[in-house]
C-alpha cells in the first residue's frame, strides 16, 4: 500500500479549521427484522434466518414492524429529535452482491426522527454539543466472507461467500449535521460522541451496542478549510469505521493526510475511504464521486409511516435516564472530582458502582473496589470488568464485612479475587477459606501479652506513652495468628495491657 | 371418455361445473380431465401454456371429489381448475415471469392469491403465458415462445396477460388468474372476447405477485362470463397482513352483485362516457361497437351521459414515467446471485457478472424500461420527469374522484381497435398506445371490468370498459354482468361461445 | 436525432448495471428521446400545488407486530442458487472499485 505524506497533527490543527460529519449505524434488539417476520441472531448458521421477503425473492413484499419504529422513535426521542407524524421510506438503488434486492430500503427527505442533538463530555470535562441532522430508519444487507485472499480481506480474494441473515435487520442512521468549532478536539469528540450514542442506546434498551457484533458502524466524513469563515472544503468519507478508537484515529489520519495536500497546494479528493487497522491508515477505494446515483424514490410498496403524538408521547414516557444526565446526578451525589468521574467512565464502572450503591455499599467503598482490585483483576485476564463473575451485590456484600469489622482488607481482597474467579459468592467464601478475624480477647491476650514480654523496650515506651511503636507490636500479633486479628481489637487488648 | 363430453364439460362455465358438481352430476376429475384433452389438443395452437400441472391437479380434484362424497361442505369453487398467469408464484411449480433470467425458478411460496385459490379446493392446471415480467401488449415479448388468438390464430391475444385469456377464451380453462399493471388483465380479455377484471388498487393481495410497478399492479380474474369472474373475485380478494398497500375491512360481494345485474335493471345508475377515449386510434368498428353497448345500458334504465375528462389521455405519459422507474428498481434483484440465471463473462468480477446476465437474460423490452426508469430516477431528472409525473397522477386521480362524484361508473372502449396481427406492431410507442384506455385506471387505483359486447367485421370480439370509483367493484360486477347478458339477448348467445373450436381439425 | 450521447447512455447502463452492446445502447439512445418527449406533453399542466401520489392508497402503512415466523430451509435456497458453497452464495470476486 502506498503510504501518504502527512503534516504533524499540532501542525494541521494549527493551520486548518477541521469540519467532521458522523453516520453511526445502530442496529435495532427487536425480535424480528424491520419488514418481515424472519428473527435475527447475530452468529447463527448462514443463510437460515430468512423468509421470501429478507431474502429478495420475487412477489415478496415488506410489512413494516412496530417495534423496530417504537425503538427507533426512543432512540430519536432520546436524541432530542422531533419526531416527524408522517415518514416515509424511500429505495435506495445500487447493485451490491449483499442486497438481496439490489436496493435498500431507508428514508430520504422524510425520515423519522429530525434535528437533535447529544451533548458528550471530553476529557477535560467540558460539554461538547453535536448537532444531529436525522436519525432514519432502514435495513442492513449481508455480510460477505472473502474467500483466497489474506486474513478474509476483499483485496487478494478470488472470490467470496455471502451470507444474507443479516440482510432485513433494523438499522437506525444516526447522522450529524456538519460538526464545527471542535479543532484539535476533532478526533476526540468523533470518540466520545460514538461513545455517547452507544451508552444512549443501550440504556434505551433499543440496542445491544456491541461493537465486536457490529451493532454500531460509523461513516466518518472530515473536511478541512483555512478558517470558520470560509466554505467547507471538500470532504472524503471513510466507511464502516468500527471502533471508538479508529474513529479518533481516522479523524485525526484524514485531518493530518489532507493538511498535507492542501498545504502543499493539492485538491482532497472526494472519495470514499476506509480505515486500515493493520496500516493504522485511511485508504481510499479509488471510487469516482460521480459513479454513484442512489435514484432515491418513495417505496411503491409501503405507505406513509404514521406515528401520532400520543405514540410519541407514551414512547417518551419509557425513556430511562439518560447516560449524560445520570453521570451528572451520579458525579454530584458521590460528591467526584471530574477525574475520579472520568476514572469511573473509562473503566466502564459507572453502573456496576451504582448497583453496588444500590445493593447497599457506600459510594466510596464501591468505587475503591470496582476500581481498584476488581479492575486489576479484569485488566490481567483481558475482559470487561461488566464480564466478570463478580456481580454489584457481591461488592456490597464485601464493604459489608468489611465495615462491620467481619473481615481485614487483606481478607476482603482474597474473597473478591475468588469470587472474580467463580469460587462462589461472598459468604460462601468466607465460610470455605475459613476467613474469620479473630477478635475475640481471650485468644487474642495471649498473643499480646506474649508480644509485649519478648519486647520489653517496646513496652516500656509505650506505656510512657510513646505510641509510635504500637504497629510492631499489632504486626507479631497478626503474625502470631496468622493474620486473622482485627488490628483494632489488638491495640485495645494492648493499651489494656499497659494500663495494668 | 366421448367427445361430445369432453366438448360439453369445458364450455361449462365455472358457475356451471360448481352447480354440477354440487347437485354430483359431474365430478372434478371428470373436469380436469376434460380440460386436459382440450389442453393437448388446443394449447399447440394458441400456446397459452408455458408449464402445465396436471398430475396435482388431479390430486386436488380426487380430493375435493371425496370430501363431496364424504358429505362435507365445500367451498363454491371447489374443484373449478384454474391457470395462473406465470408473473404469480406458485410452491413447487417452476415460476419464470417468461423470461430467461428465472427460466427453472422453482419458488418455495405461495402467492396468497395461490393460497386463496388452493383453500378453495381449485386444482390448478398449468401456468400461463405472458409479455416477460408483464411488459408488452400483445404477449410477444416472452420469452419462450409467443402466443396466439384463437379468434383468429394469425394475430395476439393481446398482452401481458394472453396467456391466461387464450386459455380461457379456448377452453383450456375456465378460469385464469392474472397481473394488471396497464391493462394486462382487461386488453388481452378484450381481443380474446373473454372477461377480464382489474380489482381497485389493495383489493386482492399483490403478496407473491412478481411485481412490475408496485404501485400499479393489481391480480385479477379472467374468465369466460361476469358471474364467473365474479365468483374467482369473492374467492381471492381481501386483506392480507403480508401486503402493505391491502385494504383493510372490505369484504367482497361480487356474485351477489353480478346476480343482481343479470336482471337487468339499470335504473338510476349514472353512467358517464369518457369522450377523449375516441378519435384518433380508435377503429370505427371498436367505436360502433362501444356506442352499442353503452345504449344496452341506456335501454336497461341506466343515465348515459357524455363525461369529457381532458387527462385522461395524460394517463400514458404519467405512465411512461412512473411504470419504468418502478420497474428499473423491481428488476434490480435478478442478478445471478441467488436463483435464476447466471452468465459468467472471461475473468469476471460480481459485477461483471451481474451486468452479463441481465443482458443476456432480460429481453430488450425489459432492457428498454429499465433503461427508460433509471433516467427519469437520475439525480439529474428526478423533479423534471418523476416528482412531475407523481404530480400529474395526483391531478388525474382528482378528475376521476370529482367524475365519481356525478357518475357511478364511467365507460369506454378497453382498447383502440380489436386483436392485431402478430408482428403488426413494431414500434414500442404504437404498442404503448393501445393501453391508452385501461393505462388511467391503473393510475388512480380504480376498478375497471372488460367483456365483450360484439364482433367487429373481421368477426374478432370488441372489448367494453366498464370503471368505477375506488373499492366499488361490486358495482362495476353489477353493470357488467347486466351488460353482458343483454349483448347475448341480442347476439343469439353469449360473443364467448362464438369462438372456433380449436380442437377439431381444420379450426 | 437524440439529444443523448453514448457516454450518457453507457453511464444509465452502468447504474442499471446490464452489459449493453453498442447497437442496444444507440438503440437507447432514440428510446430515451422519446419519453422526453413524451414529459413535454405533461409540462403544461400546472402541478405547483399539487402533492404527489406514491400510491393510489391514502391510508397510513398499517404494521406488524414484532412476532417471529416460519423461515425459508437453507437447503431449497441453495438448491436454486446458480452456485453456494458452505452454506453460503458464492460470488465473483468483487473489486475494490465497484
Amino acid at each position: 500500500m502506498m503510504t501518504e505524506k502527512l503534516m504533524s497533527f499540532e501542525e494541521a490543527v494549527s493551520q486548518f479549521d477541521p469540519v467532521i460529519g458522523l453516520e453511526i449505524h445502530v442496529e435495532l434488539n427487536t425480535k424480528t427484522k424491520l419488514f418481515d417476520w424472519a428473527h435475527y441472531e447475530f452468529g447463527s448458521e448462514p443463510n437460515t434466518e430468512l423468509t421470501p421477503v429478507s431474502f429478495g425473492l420475487p412477489g415478496a413484499l415488506p410489512v413494516v414492524n412496530r417495534e423496530a419504529v417504537r425503538k427507533a422513535v426512543k432512540l430519536g426521542l432520546a436524541l432530542t429529535c422531533h419526531v416527524n407524524e408522517w415518514s416515509q421510506f424511500a429505495r435506495k438503488n445500487y447493485f451490491y452482491p449483499d442486497m438481496p434486492r439490489n436496493y435498500q430500503i431507508s428514508q430520504f427527505d422524510k425520515p423519522t426522527n429530525g434535528n437533535g442533538w447529544l451533548d458528550v463530555e471530553l476529557e477535560d470535562g467540558t460539554v461538547f454539543r453535536v448537532p444531529i441532522e436525522r436519525a432514519h430508519i432502514e435495513d442492513d444487507a449481508g455480510k460477505i466472507n472473502h474467500i483466497g485472499g489474506a486474513n478474509g480481506r476483499l483485496e487478494g480474494a478470488d472470490h467470496s461467500l455471502v451470507d444474507y441473515n443479516r440482510a432485513g435487520v433494523p438499522l437506525v442512521e444516526i447522522v450529524t449535521k456538519p460538526v464545527m468549532g471542535a479543532g484539535a478536539l476533532a478526533p476526540q469528540v468523533a470518540g466520545a460522541y460514538a461513545r455517547a450514542v452507544r451508552d444512549i442506546a443501550v440504556a434505551c434498551g433499543v440496542s445491544e451496542g456491541k461493537m465486536e457484533h457490529g451493532n454500531l458502524r460509523a461513516d466518518v466524513n472530515v473536511s478541512l478549510r483555512k478558517s470558520p469563515e470560509d466554505p467547507f472544503g471538500t470532504r472524503s468519507e471513510t466507511k464502516n469505521v468500527n471502533s471508538f478508537r479508529a474513529m479518533e484515529k481516522t479523524v485525526a489520519y484524514e485531518i493530518r493526510r489532507q493538511a498535507y495536500i492542501l498545504s502543499h497546494g493539492g485538491e482532497v479528493l472526494q472519495e470514499t475511504r476506509h480505515w486500515d487497522e493493520n496500516g493504522q491508515c485511511t485508504a481510499g477505494a479509488r471510487l469516482k464521486s460521480d459513479a454513484n446515483d442512489y435514484r432515491y424514490f418513495p417505496d411503491p410498496d409501503l405507505l406513509m409511516l404514521h406515528v401520532t403524538d400520543s405514540e410519541v408521547e407514551e414512547i417518551r414516557a419509557t425513556l430511562p435516564e439518560l447516560p449524560f444526565a445520570k453521570r451528572r446526578r451520579l458525579k454530584d451525589e458521590w460528591n467526584l472530582s471530574d477525574t475520579e468521574m472520568r476514572d469511573l467512565l473509562n473503566a466502564e464502572a459507572v453502573d456496576l458502582v451504582e448497583e453496588s450503591v444500590k445493593k447497599g455499599s457506600s459510594p466510596q467503598g464501591a468505587r475503591k473496589w470496582w476500581l481498584g482490585e476488581i479492575l486489576r483483576l479484569a485488566n490481567e485476564m483481558q475482559m470487561p470488568l461488566g464480564a466478570l463473575a463478580i456481580e454489584p451485590e457481591d461488592v456490597a456484600k464485601i464493604e459489608e464485612l468489611l465495615s462491620s469489622g467481619k473481615l481485614t482488607d487483606k481478607m476482603a481482597k482474597q474473597v473478591v479475587e475468588a469470587v472474580v474467579n467463580g469460587e462462589g459468592r461472598p459468604e460462601e467464601i468466607v465460610e470455605k477459606k475459613g476467613l474469620k478475624i479473630v477478635s475475640d480477647s481471650s485468644q487474642l491476650s495471649g498473643a499480646v501479652k506474649k508480644a509485649l514480654k519478648e519486647n520489653p523496650d517496646i513496652a516500656e515506651k509505650l506505656r510512657q506513652g510513646n505510641m509510635k511503636p504500637m504497629g510492631v507490636i499489632i504486626g507479631l500479633v497478626m503474625k502470631e495468628t496468622h493474620g486473622q486479628a482485627d488490628a483494632k481489637s489488638v491495640r485495645d487488648l494492648v493499651i489494656q495491657e499497659i494500663s495494668k | 371418455m366421448r367427445g361430445t363430453d369432453k366438448e360439453e364439460i369445458v364450455t361449462l362455465t365455472a358457475f356451471q361445473m360448481a352447480k354440477a358438481m354440487k347437485k354430483g352430476e359431474l365430478s372434478s376429475r371428470e373436469i380436469v380431465e376434460a380440460e386436459l384433452e382440450v389442453a393437448k389438443a388446443v394449447d399447440p395452437k394458441t400456446q397459452s401454456y408455458l408449464a402445465t400441472c396436471f398430475n396435482s391437479a388431479f390430486m386436488v380434484a380426487d380430493a375435493v371429489d371425496e370430501a363431496r362424497a364424504l358429505g362435507q361442505e365445500l367451498p363454491d369453487l371447489a374443484g373449478v381448475p384454474i391457470a395462473i398467469k406465470d408473473m404469480i408464484v406458485t410452491k413447487g411449480v417452476e415460476t419464470t415471469a417468461a423470461s430467461k433470467i428465472l427460466k427453472g425458478w422453482v419458488p418455495p411460496y405461495d402467492a396468497t392469491s395461490v393460497e386463496k385459490v388452493k383453500e378453495n379446493g381449485m386444482p390448478i392446471l398449468a401456468k400461463t403465458n405472458l409479455d416477460e415480467f408483464a411488459q408488452g401488449s400483445s404477449t410477444e415479448n416472452s420469452a419462450f415462445h409467443p402466443t396466439f388468438n384463437p379468434w383468429d390464430l394469425e394475430r395476439v391475444p393481446g398482452g401481458s396477460g394472453g396467456g391466461s385469456a387464450a386459455a380461457v377464451a379456448s377452453f383450456a380453462s375456465p378460469l385464469a388468474l392474472g397481473t394488471d399493471t396497464g391493462g394486462s388483465i382487461r386488453q388481452p380479455a378484450s381481443f380474446t372476447g373473454s372477461v377480464g377484471v382489474k380489482p381497485t388498487y389493495g383489493r386482492v393481495s399483490r403478496y407473491g405477485a412478481i411485481s412490475m410497478a408496485s404501485s400499479l399492479d393489481q391480480i385479477g380474474p379472467c374468465a369466460r362470463t361476469v358471474e364467473d369472474a365474479a365468483m374467482l373475485f369473492d374467492a381471492i380478494a381481501g386483506y392480507d397482513p403480508k401486503d402493505s398497500t391491502s385494504i383493510p375491512g372490505c369484504e367482497p360481494a361480487a356474485l351477489k352483485a353480478a346476480m343482481e345485474g343479470k336482471k337487468g335493471d339499470l335504473s338510476g345508475i349514472r353512467v358517464g362516457i369518457v369522450s377523449e377515449a375516441s378519435g384518433e386510434g380508435f377503429s370505427k368498428d371498436v367505436m360502433d361497437g362501444f356506442l352499442r353497448g353503452a345504449n344496452l345500458l341506456s335501454a336497461m334504465g341506466a343515465k348515459v351521459e357524455e363525461k369529457s375528462f381532458p387527462n385522461f389521455r395524460h394517463g400514458i405519459q404519467i405512465y411512461y414515467i412512473l411504470m419504468p422507474a418502478e420497474v428499473s428498481s423491481n428488476m434490480a434483484r435478478y442478478d445471478g446471485m441467488r436463483y435464476g440465471l447466471r452468465v459468467m463473462p472471461p475473468d469476471a468480477t460480481a459485477a461483471s457478472m451481474m451486468a452479463a446476465t441481465r443482458e443476456q437474460g432480460f429481453g430488450a423490452e425489459v432492457k428498454r424500461r429499465i433503461m427508460l426508469g433509471t433516467y427519469v430516477l437520475s439525480s439529474s431528472q428526478y423533479e423534471k420527469m418523476y416528482a412531475a409525473a407523481q404530480k400529474v397522477r395526483t391531478v388525474l386521480i382528482d378528475d376521476f374522484k370529482r367524475a365519481f362524484e356525478s357518475f357511478d361508473v364511467l365507460i369506454c372502449p378497453t382498447s383502440p381497435t380489436t386483436a392485431f396481427k402478430v408482428g403488426e406492431v413494431e414500434d414500442p410507442v404504437t404498442m404503448y398506445k393501445n393501453d391508452i384506455s385501461t393505462i388511467p385506471v391503473n393510475l388512480a387505483g380504480i376498478p375497471a371490468i372488460s367483456l365483450p359486447v360484439g364482433l367487429d367485421t373481421l368477426g374478432l370480439p370488441i372489448g367494453f370498459q366498464i370503471m368505477a370509483d375506488r373499492k366499488k367493484d361490486e358495482l362495476a360486477f353489477k353493470v357488467a354482468s347486466a351488460l353482458e347478458e343483454a349483448v347475448s339477448n341480442e347476439n343469439d348467445g353469449p360473443i364467448w361461445n362464438k369462438v372456433p373450436r380449436l380442437w377439431k381439425s381444420g379450426e | 436525432m437524440s439529444d443523448f450521447s453514448y457516454e450518457q447512455v453507457q453511464h444509465l447502463a452502468k447504474l442499471a448495471c446490464i452489459a449493453l452492446s453498442d447497437e442496444e445502447i444507440e438503440a437507447m439512445k432514440e428510446d430515451l428521446q422519446g419519453i422526453v418527449k413524451s414529459v413535454a406533453l405533461i409540462s403544461d399542466i400546472d402541478i405547483a400545488e399539487v402533492e404527489p401520489t406514491t400510491n393510489p392508497i391514502s391510508l397510513p402503512s398499517h404494521i406488524r407486530d414484532d412476532v417471529a415466523g416460519e423461515t425459508l430451509q437453507r437447503d431449497v435456497l441453495l438448491e436454486q442458487a446458480p452456485e453456494c458453497e458452505d452454506g453460503m452464495f458464492v460470488t465473483p470476486r468483487i473489486l475494490g472499485d465497484e
